[in-house]
């Protein structure tokens, strides 16, 4: 024991009240949960930074990084294996026959063929034109379906006089 | 700020043995919050008598407590393991509370805690009051009131330093440990503060 407590017995007996100074009852139940609804509330509201988010989740989860990064690889390489497949280019599908212009009654929209896939060949000769035989890809589904009503197979087979 | 994860507390392997704050620690510092959780329930009490002490102030410990866990949670990150869990969150408590009461400019009001039932019955406290006080109707109460005005007369660093030994029973070098001096300043500033408390409290010492 320290020799000094001997001079202070009576004041140290008097700061022995201050152990008796408790909280009101089952404030110490409460309080955590106070705690933890608090940090998740600032977690909550702090303005969402993906991008320091992302270093956090690298520097604690290694693991993380090497999944990240094979998956950023793998569609890396799956776009560079659809690329090469390709097909044949195509000649634009805006051929349309004079005669069945004049036909119609309404505006001739005439649109490119957005993506290989959605035209057809006509027949194998080179100067055969191809027509647009699916969505048109316009962004206005009105033109999509007034263009499919309008365009029609160009041919090259002479027209009766 | 770590990522927050809710999932199951941390089982020890026997049941009757806790978690060792290392292992929750580590939880903690990758989110868990279940493991801090833990860590809260453990030291909540003491963290909040420290701060308790210091303000004589129910509603100000109420919220430097959650705001040094709240800033403990925060800081997880930076906690390397030199010293224990116990050691480094009651250095962020302590430095909160001085902090606030520096910033503090007036005392402020004194929102005291009652007293529990075992105050009546302490030895120390009824030989003190039968014995020692001029005024033998003196209550508890009051004795509480005049010690905590005491108290506050202190400056913040002596007041710290009988609270952690006089009132919460912490070893000097625990004490030193915390406020980041020797063991030789940490006698000295309770040396001084006794001397000081002491001359408050003549009159009820006798």
């Amino acid at each position: 024991m320290d020799p000094a407590d001997n001079n202070f017995d009576a004041l140290r007996k008097l700061l022995a009240l201050k152990r008796h100074e408790l909280p009101p009852p089952g404030y110490f139940d409460r309080l955590p949960d106070r705690i933890i609804d608090r940090i998740a509330a600032c977690e909550d509201d702090a303005p969402v930074d993906w991008f320091r988010s992302l270093i956090d989740h690298f520097r604690l989860r290694p693991a993380f990084l090497g999944v990240f990064s094979f998956t950023l690889g793998a569609f890396y390489l799956l776009g560079l294996g659809t690329a090469d497949r390709g097909t044949p280019p195509l000649e634009p599908a805006w051929m349309v026959d004079a005669r069945a212009v004049r036909a119609t009654r309404g505006p001739v929209i005439w649109q490119p063929v957005p993506e290989p896939t959605m035209a057809r060949r006509v027949g194998s000769s080179s100067v055969a034109p191809v027509i647009h035989a699916g969505a048109s890809g316009s962004f206005f589904p009105a033109l999509r379906t007034r263009t499919l009503d309008r365009i029609e197979r160009a041919s090259y087979t002479p027209l009766p006089r | 700020m770590p990522a927050l994860l809710n999932v199951r507390p941390p089982v020890a392997a026997r049941p009757d043995v806790p978690v060792a704050d290392t292992l929750l620690v580590r939880q903690a510092q990758q989110g868990d919050l279940a493991a801090f959780d833990e860590l809260v329930q453990r030291y909540q009490e003491r963290i909040y008598a420290t701060v308790y002490h210091m303000t004589s102030s129910h509603e100000d410990a109420n919220d430097l407590t959650q705001e040094s866990f709240i800033k403990a949670f925060r800081a997880l990150g930076s906690f390397k393991g030199d010293s224990s869990f116990f050691t480094w969150l009651y250095r962020i408590a302590v430095n909160k509370t001085i902090n606030f009461l520096k910033q503090r400019k007036n005392r402020g009001q004194i929102s005291l805690n009652d007293l529990d039932f075992n105050a009546e019955h302490d030895p120390d406290l009824v030989s003190l009051i039968s014995e020692r006080t001029p005024r033998r109707e003196a209550n508890l109460a009051e004795l509480q009131e005049k010690l905590n005005e005491a108290m506050l007369k202190l400056s913040e660093v002596h007041r710290l330093v009988v609270t952690l030994h006089d009132v919460q029973g912490l070893p000097h070098e625990e004490i030193g440990r915390i406020m980041d001096c020797n063991v030789g300043t940490v006698r000295s500033r309770l040396f001084y503060a006794r001397q000081q408390l002491q001359a408050n409290l003549s009159d009820y010492l006798k």
